[in-house]
């Protein structure tokens, strides 16, 4: 890991030059995406665990008499 | 930290990053194979595959790059939260470890269940997978690349040195 770069503001003065624009896209897309699975998720009735993968509905036989 | 212990925690480092990856490929792989459900061998085979990395590679190497990669924050000048990229690699890890982990005792139930007469309707596992292997990816390239930029703290901290400096 080299060691990182210094960073200059505006004519190197001591304001924060602000929130990089690839960070606010990131974050963006971030989101989008957390409101798409949301929505998937919401679609799909909120199943979300083994019942999902079992077709009787959740019974699970990790279990053994 | 000294330039051999650094040298040493990152290529620990990357070995598990990386090897975690390599694991989430093979993880997705055996997920389609089960999703695909032609034969039920082997989605039996599938299943108690994924339950078997999932606990024995994806889990230790997700912890390893974790932990060295804390490591490696805190005894460089890059630090923990000054830097946007640090702080976003730090935050997708935590959030691939943690689903990973609350995600895997699902894993376990459906092998459990897999291992029974009829094995072909458990479907696969492609949406945890294919999602992980994503955001892994990103975080790949954000370590490559270093995107510039500084937080709030980094930017006041580079400050507060640079006065230091002057003096």
């Amino acid at each position: 890991m080299a060691h990182p770069p210094a960073q200059h503001g505006p004519e190197g003065g001591a304001v924060y030059p602000g929130t990089p624009r690839w960070v606010k896209l990131s974050g963006i897309v971030a989101l989008v995406l957390a409101l798409l699975v949301a929505a998937v998720m919401a679609v799909a009735g909120g199943e979300h665990g083994p019942g999902r993968h079992l077709p009787s509905g959740g019974a699970v036989a990790t279990q053994r008499p | 930290m000294g330039p051999a212990v650094r040298k040493l925690v990152l290529t620990v480092h990357l070995l598990a990053s990386l090897g975690w990856v390599g694991a989430a490929a093979a993880y997705l792989v055996l997920g389609a194979a089960a999703a695909a459900g032609r034969d039920p061998e082997t989605v039996r085979a599938a299943w108690i595959a994924m339950e078997l990395i999932g606990w024995s590679a994806l889990v230790p190497l997700s912890i390893g790059a974790l932990a060295t990669g804390l490591v490696l924050s805190l005894g460089t000048a890059w630090g923990l939260f000054r830097h946007y990229w640090v702080v976003l690699s730090l935050a997708l890890t935590l959030v691939c470890t943690g689903v990973l982990i609350a995600h895997l005792p699902t894993v376990g139930a459906v092998a459990a269940a897999a291992r029974g007469p009829d094995p072909a309707g458990h479907g696969g596992d492609l949406f945890h997978a294919g999602g992980g292997l994503l955001v892994l990816l990103g975080v790949t390239v954000l370590n490559v690349y270093k995107p510039r930029g500084l937080t709030p703290y980094g930017w006041r901290k580079q400050l507060e040195e640079r006065a230091r400096g002057a003096r």
